[in-house]
């Protein structure tokens, strides 16, 4: 055998070679059920492709490089990116592309196919890996179908399979994929069928949509939805979906497509062929002796099988709490995968809705004086303001984080199509400093440059003389005071007092302004480069992915800022009615929540009270979903053993070279004492912080990722940055000498 | 790694588990390398090697007790730089005088008993290497430093 099998010659003991699917379909295709005619490459291929081109030892390092249990998401992502660039810029040699181009070329020629991964690990029963592998739909000639096997051999190591994988106990390294490559069946319309319903329910349910499957697998296209009698086949009830598009077949792939009027009022399914989907779904489950969960289409006469295997129940979802505020996330981040319509109606919704609604609250809130308030008033005013708090730290988890696919989504399609060597390299595409924390750092700029030209103001300002500075000076420093004294930091307002604001003014005045990346390739080129690659009919799908791309890309400082600016406002009420309590014996007014302050406000004797929940309880005041800084700890000593970190790796996420001071931020004086040509390390640099970067020579940052805020300013300023770097603000200390390399990703600690 | 509790027990492993290691040794400006068979101290201040006495390494670390071991567990796979740890042991050797012998014999042996002709051939030598310090490289170039403070007390 050549490493291909069709599917006439498909047994079940070929399970390891060809995967689950393969197997299944070959299983029902001699049980006389009709399945669109393919072969199977087999992982016998695959093996062969990464030993002989090395690509194995490849993903090997790349997996070497950290634990996947200590890897975030980002971390994941970040290296399934790089491990899928591998497999794109790695040929297929040429005896293996022969030996596939024969067999294909006898099969297909010229006819459009699907090329889907078949897993040998997947559809076994309790491990569905449904929707982590990929699948690509009308794939066309040689080279392109060879293209999309190596696009589906890559989806073995997708961050969602991953870290399912990695859940399940599953050897990685001994991993391969099988790749189906299937005659294309352009359904006129598709669906999905349970023959038992997957919410633990007696009963079965059908699903379908105009068109072909993809637009309801992910999610893009409501279906219409019928539930039946699993014994009589008997309709329980039909929810039809406001039908308005389709997912059809176009050159080079599938797109949405309106509805004709006609199909809009029907259903895609008629009674009988209802029938037949339910008919087909409770033999598929006689013939596997268990619930199948399916799909079809239908075309012409014919009803297709496309795929069967076992239904996984919905996981008990008793506890009423939000998936992501679960102990671990990361398997919620990875599912949040959206398909690029999907990514588009969030797009305008964040853009249009979301973020001028914030401002506009952060805007109305701030025309209130607390100080005005009586104690009743403020009582409520806190307590209308931690609501309204709470329900933007729900909408940014909801909606703004899944957005942040967007980036990532634009980082693979730009990848498929350009193949650069660095994986990275679309990330100077999405960089535009529209940021508002660019925009901030801009007006400090200017102040330090006021302060630079003008010796006078420079002396005045030092000696604590701020009455006595010119007018022009003056105006923009309050102005800058006025527009930003609502950003915060750990749940410190930042601007509470000027003399830390002046200090780092000082600090930048005295030396030269930062030049601006040099180097970097102009964008506006870079990005008609990337469009002038697509097909003319394609070039509106790539600007409208850029767009999403770019605003997604920012609003990763940008949602951050207003959100703290609705939590400056809950804050200003609270420090307000901390102002009011005053200082009590055994009492840290500092430290209390906004709902302690409220229950001490409303009545006094609950102090003692209020001090033991403080004494219980270590960390103060911690609000959720914004990052907040953790101080981790590090035993670095037993008896006569001292331990030290040398050298420290993480991610490389801005090159460069730096040598300088480390000052480590676990707190705003820490922002404020920052003294040019450091270097800044942190937990997690939060936008609201990066004011001090153009000061700094380097960022050193714990929480890993290539686009996380410390990486993402760091590449605006043409700064050498680390990230992932475990335990970062433990290991180092302020003042030790550090040597970034941000080339490798490596940061020295000593000389 | 960055736990001082955890980095000692990995260097306990791997010194069990180990049988041999690069010996460095100086002579003026020269520096000369070996493959010794080494055992470890339960408390890991000491690395015991066997070397006979007309060798090169044993004419340099009389001359110069300053030595530098490395210990690795590295398999020849291309893999290794991600997945192997490699110690540097820097420390000081002297010949174990003849009343410790026994003790520091048993030590020796208790891994490498094989080698007890060896070790008992009147011409062989037994080294001990007083360790200062370990640096430690996992994951390629992740480095962290144990070292042993000296409080040892000074003869009058």
């Amino acid at each position: 055998m050549n490493g291909i099998l069709s599917f006439d010659r498909i047994e079940r003991f070929h399970h390891g070679l060809v995967g689950g699917k393969a197997t299944t379909l070959a299983t029902l295709m001699r049980g006389g059920i009709t399945v669109p005619d393919g072969l199977c490459v087999t992982t016998t291929v695959y093996e062969d492709f990464i030993r002989t081109t090395g690509l194995g030892t490849r993903i090997e390092m790349e997996m070497g490089r950290l634990p996947l249990a200590q890897m975030r998401w980002e971390e994941i992502w970040d290296m399934a990116l790089r491990i899928r660039n591998l497999f794109l810029n790695t040929a297929v040699p040429d005896p293996l592309r022969e030996m596939l181009a024969s067999e294909l070329e006898a099969r297909f020629a010229g006819r459009a196919v699907a090329v889907r991964s078949s897993s040998p690990q997947e559809d076994r029963a309790g491990s569905s890996f449904a929707g982590l592998h990929e699948s690509y739909v009308n794939v066309r000639g040689l080279d392109a179908i060879i293209e999309h096997i190596r696009l589906v051999w890559a989806s073995l190591w997708s961050d969602g399979a991953l870290l399912y994988r990695k859940e399940l106990g599953m050897d990685m390294q001994k991993s391969a994929m099988a790749v189906i490559v299937q005659e294309l069946v352009a359904g006129e319309c598709s669906g999905v069928a349970f023959s038992r319903s997957p919410d633990g329910a007696d009963h079965a349910v059908v699903e379908s949509v105009y068109g072909l499957n993809q637009g309801l697998v992910d999610g893009t296209i409501t279906p219409d939805h019928w539930t039946l009698d699993r014994r009589t086949g008997k309709l329980i009830s039909h929810t039809p979906a406001v039908r308005e598009q389709a997912m059809r077949t176009v050159a080079g792939g599938i797109a949405l497509m309106p509805l004709a009027e006609a199909e809009r009022h029907a259903p895609p399914l008629d009674e009988d062929n209802l029938e037949r989907v339910f008919g087909m779904a409770m033999r598929l489950e006689k013939t596997f002796e268990g619930p199948q969960d399916t799909e079809w289409t239908i075309r012409g006469e014919s009803l297709f099988l496309l795929q069967s295997r076992p239904v996984t129940t919905t996981q008990d979802s008793a506890s009423d709490s939000t998936p992501w505020s679960a102990g671990d996330k990361r398997p919620w981040y990875l599912s949040l995968k959206r398909s690029f319509d999907n990514l588009k109606v969030l797009h305008r919704r964040i853009e249009d809705e979301l973020l001028p609604q914030m401002a506009a609250e952060a805007r109305a809130l701030s025309k209130t004086d607390p100080a005005e308030l009586s104690d009743a008033q403020l009582i409520q005013a806190i307590q209308t303001r931690m609501r309204i708090h709470r329900y933007w730290v729900d909408v940014y988890w909801r909606d703004f984080i899944p957005f942040a696919h967007g980036a990532r989504l634009f980082g693979q399609v730009y990848n498929d199509l350009v193949k650069p060597e660095d994986p990275y390299a679309f990330t100077a595409l999405l960089g535009e400093t529209r940021m508002t924390g660019m925009e901030r750092n801009r007006e400090l700029r200017m102040l330090a440059r006021m302060i630079r030209s003008d010796n006078r103001l420079r002396e005045r300002l030092s000696s604590g003389k701020m009455d006595d500075v010119n007018t022009e000076f003056s105006t923009y420093f309050n102005a800058f005071l006025e527009r930003y004294e609502d950003l915060t930091f750990k749940s410190v307002r930042f601007f509470k007092d000027r003399e830390g604001l002046i200090r780092l003014l000082l600090e930048m005045a005295e030396h030269a302004e930062p030049e601006a990346a040099a180097g970097r390739p102009e964008i506006a080129s870079l990005a008609d480069d990337f469009i002038d690659r697509f097909p003319e009919d394609r070039r509106a799908f790539a600007r409208k992915l850029l767009e999403i791309g770019r605003s997604s890309y920012r609003l990763r400082d940008n949602d951050n800022i207003v959100l703290a600016r609705i939590e400056a406002q809950l804050l200003k009420v609270v420090d307000e009615a901390k102002r009011r309590i005053g200082e009590f014996d055994r009492l840290n007014a500092n430290a209390l929540t906004p709902a302690q302050t409220v229950k001490i406000l409303s009545d006094p004797s609950t102090i003692p009270e209020i001090v033991k929940e403080q004494m219980t309880i270590d960390e103060p005041v911690q609000h959720q979903g914004r990052p907040g800084l953790a101080t981790p700890t590090v035993d670095n000593a037993d008896g006569d053993f001292i331990m030290r970190a040398r050298q420290l790796i993480g991610q490389p996420a801005g090159q460069g070279l730096a040598v300088g001071k480390a000052r480590v931020i676990s707190a705003v004086n820490d922002l404020f004492q920052f003294k040019s040509g450091e270097i800044l390390v942190c937990d997690s640099i939060d936008p609201n912080m990066t004011f001090v970067v153009p000061l700094a020579a380097a960022i050193v940052e714990r929480r890993g990722g290539m686009l996380v805020h410390g990486a993402i300013v760091a590449r605006e300023y043409g700064l050498p940055c680390v990230t992932g770097v475990a335990d970062a603000s433990a290991l180092i200390t302020t003042g030790d000498r550090l040597t970034v390399d941000g080339y490798l990703g490596i940061v020295t600690i000593g000389d | 790694m960055k736990d001082i509790h955890q980095l000692k027990s990995k260097l306990s492993t791997l010194f069990a588990e180990q049988y041999f290691a690069v010996l460095a040794t100086r002579s003026g400006d020269s520096i000369h390398t070996t493959l010794v068979a080494f055992a470890a101290g339960d408390d890991l201040k000491t690395i015991f090697v066997c070397t006979p006495r007309a060798t090169r390494k044993f004419a340099n670390l009389k001359q110069n007790p300053s030595v530098s071991l490395l210990v690795h567990n590295s398999s020849n796979m291309a893999t290794d730089i991600r997945q192997s740890i490699a110690v540097t042991v820097s420390g000081t050797a002297e010949e174990v005088p003849a009343d410790r012998l026994e003790a520091a014999r048993a030590v020796y042996l208790a891994k490498q008993p094989h080698m007890s002709g060896f070790a008992a051939s009147p011409n062989t030598a037994i080294i001990e290497v007083t360790v200062d310090r370990y640096d430690v490289v996992a994951h390629f170039q992740d480095v962290t430093i144990l070292e042993i403070q000296k409080n040892r007390i000074v003869q009058p």
